[in-house]
């Protein structure tokens, strides 16, 4: 019956643009990462992954790092967002949209320029007479960065599952004599988990890959995967940054897996835990 | 509210909004310092407003959006329709295609893209592939999934009966779906487009990768900006982007709190 | 409309042209009249440094020929190389340094220019020395020259400053800057130590990157252009830096002071190039003979503040050495002919030593962690495997349980 009316035809020019602009980039990733700059096979690359170890492990630390602290801190947001009344639920997701709006780039380099040792904050403080305190370039100023750029990518995923949460589950909860941080800890927290899984990987994928925030914010001790893959491409090593680039790509897939995992499960059976 | 939560929401908008409001109270300063304010001045925005360069690519970036976003929308909008016909297998393989971009690292669909087009380019003999094409290209394939995205909710919550309904009453194929499917998968249609335009107006890591000389982008521009000596016209700039967006965001808003219900599932 | 104006020029006004060019000329022959429209409607791609040029000479030259200038630019030779050699993009105009050029030439990537095409060569300074790039004069013409040297903060900098080695010293951590390229800042250490700039000795190169592997813990940042804002404002302190960057900022910025290092340093050349894939060679000719018009020359010199190979823009009152510059160590240095005689000059070096240097320069821009940032990452995938297990066999003991209970039913 249905098929009568929209054959599966119509889905055709975008499967085929799907293998070629999606599919075989990916494969180019890969020819590139085995092979050296005149083409040949090679597994160079691959053992080459060694020295940029340190790279990847503090790309993962500062990105988990950020992603922590963004879910600590966007959690009781979300929370009173998503328990305002309609109106302001609107402006404030709004007000949290907002930021997003403004290129990444102008908003980490206005970050540069606070936390400069010449910049605002120190120059604020120095008019109170107290001497100037060192924050650009260290890993802090560049998980703030991060906490900064892809908080909204916290709060939105868990403002939308927590308004999916029944009000009388609470209320049952209630009336069988949870309190306030029983009810919190026992109901809501669960029922959001997977709100936090998909907030998770929305903050640790960017944060983990990026490129512009380490290099404005963290001088030179703290160069990421991004700004070496950034490196290679630019300093005549595109193989390698190829290879990097497919490290980058399976560790994240690995984690995606991760978290789907936790959100699916709780897709079928959230109450059972 | 308690006063607890509106001072936690206090805080919050004041750390999002920090670094917004120091751009835009700069991007009137009178001298180019960036953090000590000397005096109030608009020459910053006269400067911005002569630079032939920056309005250039400011006009790329538009362009680019609305043609990936209206192809995307949509090339898009059908891949929907073909690919609720599937069978589940054929779903679930074309998915997790489509999933691809939205999960893989911005830098790496960038990277994987530039060489693609790097490797056709040599195949066939060419120096110069990157530019308008290529960006357009990339900006279509990280639009389209979410463009699918949210179609495919629209379409799967459609009730079957309303078509098959139409086509007992002797309505054409054609007729059907423009009169019964297309209005009721629209919302998504918008939202898709909407999410695709500024999706593709924001994009900077891609961009950054298959770009070449003759085609930059604003996000691109900016970049190149905060690589030179830094003057306070990128502040102005920003404002200008800030205000336009604010105004956007507010009749959008407004129009949708009106006449609708207010819930709206697809914000982001 | 200017379309139409230029259409009306050629097809049969252009008697006027001379006339209205010479109306807000100067006196002697503009050099406006060298120009017509035959290139018209083509687009020239000019890569060039950042903050290397004067871009309002662009609309003029497009107003005089009617050819369009797409400007972007490059932060190091090697990021240029990079995109020339396979970025997949084609340029026309270059501006290399002197060793890229070199390298450009050995690997023919390089178009011979025409010089029927670029009359104003007859006014490139003759003494300048281009025969190590360019040994056949055949495909660069100089655009600037110039020598690195040691800029400093003397507010904050009240020690004597002598040269690189102040770039070492621990009381400025985290206000160092250092440059943004391999082979500037190889330069750097190697002349430490006393060696060679374009040394062959694979030993000579790790014992520079040694020497700044021990400096990296003390560095602000790699930077480019960046350094204008970050040295003008204070932020940084010293910095190895071109001359020309240093007049920029002195300007700004009084408190800042110039060295040339007692270690010897680098006196380069850029040179205006065409690459092989250039698809307007004539019109690149005609720009660069442009960029040699000395008035032309004299526009980009006063912005950029490098020093001319132009004899007659050198010649010139406004030229920014004759009538501005405050500095008179500066000018001392050159009346000595210091850079030129003291200064190191790069060559391309061979393939093998340039693919290691490329490797040892990324080496040293990696970062490093502790051991106890893996300790902890490794206990927490542990850990959330732990978690993922126990959730698993949580969830099957309820279904188990709810089997038990409603199975049967069922």
């Amino acid at each position: 019956m249905k098929k009568r009316f929209s054959s599966h035809l119509v889905g055709c020019p975008y499967y085929v643009w799907a293998a070629i602009f999606i599919v075989v980039p990916v494969l180019m990733v890969l020819y590139y990462s085995l092979t050296d700059a005149n083409g040949a096979f090679t597994l160079d690359n691959l053992k080459n992954l060694v020295g940029f170890s340190d790279t990847l492990v503090l790309s993962i630390w500062l990105g988990a790092i950020a992603t922590v602290i963004c879910l600590i801190i966007s959690y009781p947001m979300a929370y009173i967002l998503s328990r305002s009344g309609a109106n302001t639920q609107r402006t404030l997701l709004l007000l949290v949209m907002l930021p997003m709006w403004i290129n990444l780039l102008l908003r980490t380099y206005s970050w540069m320029t606070i936390l400069e040792d010449t910049g605002l904050i120190n120059t604020l403080l120095g008019k109170l007479g107290i001497g100037p305190i060192h924050m650009i370039n260290t890993s802090g100023a560049v998980v703030l960065g991060m906490v900064y750029n892809f908080m909204p990518y916290m709060i939105m995923p868990l403002y939308s599952i927590m308004t999916k949460i029944d009000k009388t589950t609470i209320e049952a909860a209630q009336d069988l004599g949870a309190s306030g941080l029983q009810v919190l800890g026992k109901v809501i927290f669960p029922l959001s988990v997977p709100g936090i899984a998909s907030g998770i990987t929305m903050v640790f994928v960017p944060s983990v890959s990026t490129f512009y925030i380490s290099q404005k914010l963290g001088g030179t001790g703290y160069t990421l995967i991004g700004d070496v893959i950034d490196n290679q491409f630019t300093n005549n090593a595109r193989n390698m940054g190829a290879t990097l680039s497919l490290v980058l790509m399976v560790l994240i897939l690995l984690c995606m897996a991760v978290m789907n995992q936790f959100t699916a499960e709780d897709d079928e059976g959230a109450i059972l835990v | 509210m308690k006063a607890a939560s509106k001072l936690y929401v206090f805080l919050i908008m004041l750390f999002l909004y920090l670094p917004i409001l120091v751009l835009i109270v700069f991007s009137f300063n009178a001298s180019n310092s960036t953090s000590v304010f000397t005096g109030f001045s608009l020459q910053w925005y006269r400067e911005l407003f002569q630079d032939k360069e920056t309005l250039q690519t400011l006009y790329n970036t538009l362009l680019v959006a609305v043609l990936s976003a209206v192809i995307a929308t949509v090339l898009g909008t059908a891949a929907a329709l073909g690919i609720v016909r599937l069978s589940k297998w054929g779903q679930k393989l074309v998915m997790n295609v489509t999933n691809l971009p939205l999960m893989n690292p911005d830098i790496v669909t960038g990277v994987s893209m530039m060489l693609l087009f790097v490797f056709i380019m040599t195949l066939f003999g060419g120096s110069d592939v990157l530019g308008f094409w290529t960006i357009l290209i990339a900006h279509i394939t990280f639009n389209l999934p979410y463009v699918i995205l949210s179609v495919m909710p629209k379409l799967k919550q459609m009730d079957p009966h309303l078509v098959e309904a139409a086509q007992d009453l002797g309505c054409p194929q054609s007729k059907a779906f423009f009169k019964v499917i297309l209005p009721s998968i629209m919302p998504g249609i918008i939202t898709g487009f909407i999410m695709a335009f500024t999706l593709s107006i924001d994009d900077f890591v891609i961009s950054y990768f298959v770009s070449g000389p003759s085609f930059q982008t604003l996000p691109l521009r900016i970049y190149s900006m905060t690589k030179r000596r830094v003057e306070p016209s990128i502040n102005a700039l920003s404002t200008l982007i800030f205000v336009a967006v604010l105004v956007l965001l507010i009749i959008i808003n407004l129009r949708q709190s009106a006449p609708h219900k207010p819930k709206k599932g697809a914000t982001r | 409309m200017k379309r139409l104006l230029c259409i009306l020029l050629c097809a049969g006004l252009l008697a006027m042209l001379p006339m209205t060019a010479a109306a807000d000329g100067a006196e002697a022959t503009p050099y406006e009249s060298n120009y017509t429209k035959e290139f018209e409607g083509t687009t020239l791609n000019v890569y060039n440094w950042g903050e290397y040029i004067d871009e309002s000479i662009f609309e003029d030259f497009e107003d005089l020929t009617g050819i369009r200038v797409n400007y972007s630019t490059y932060e190091t030779n090697e990021s240029m190389y990079t995109k020339l050699v396979a970025g997949g993009a084609s340029y026309d105009i270059i501006i290399p340094s002197d060793y890229m050029v070199a390298r450009l030439i050995n690997e023919d990537r390089l178009e011979k220019l025409d010089w029927s095409r670029i009359p104003n060569k007859q006014f490139t300074d003759p003494t300048l020395d281009t025969t190590t790039y360019d040994p056949t004069n055949e495909y660069s013409i100089p655009f600037t020259w110039g020598f690195v040297g040691v800029v400093y903060n003397s507010k904050y900098v009240t020690d004597p400053v002598t040269g690189f080695a102040d770039l070492w010293n621990g009381n400025y951590a985290g206000k160092i800057l250092t440059m943004n390229n391999s082979r500037d800042v190889f330069a750097i250490a190697l002349s430490r130590l006393g060696m060679d700039y374009n040394t062959e000795d694979p030993a000579h190169w790790q014992a520079a990157l040694d020497l700044l592997r021990q400096q990296k813990p003390l560095l602000q940042g790699y930077v480019t252009d960046e350094i204008y804002n970050k040295m003008e404002s204070g932020e940084a302190w010293i910095a190895p830096c071109y001359v020309g960057d240093y007049l920029a900022m002195v300007e700004n910025n009084p408190d800042l002071r110039f060295v040339y290092p007692a270690e010897g340093s680098n006196t380069f050349i850029d040179a205006v190039c065409i690459p092989k894939s250039s698809k307007n060679k004539a019109a690149a000719e005609v720009f660069i003979n442009f960029l040699c018009e000395p008035e032309i020359a004299l526009r980009n010199i006063n912005e950029i503040w490098y020093f001319t190979p132009n004899t007659v823009t050198a010649e010139m009152e406004d030229y920014f050495l004759t009538c501005e510059v405050a500095d008179e160590s500066l000018l001392q240095l050159l009346e000595d002919k210091t850079p030129q005689t003291k200064g190191q000059i790069f060559h391309a070096l061979s393939p093998a030593t340039q693919k290691n240097l490329e490797e040892l320069w990324l080496t040293l821009k990696r970062s490093s962690v502790g051991w106890y940032v893996y300790a902890v990452l490794g206990g927490a995938l542990v850990l959330a495997l732990l978690l993922s297990v126990i959730r698993r066999i949580k969830k099957k003991k309820a279904e188990a349980l709810y089997e038990s209970d409603y199975g049967r039913s069922a």
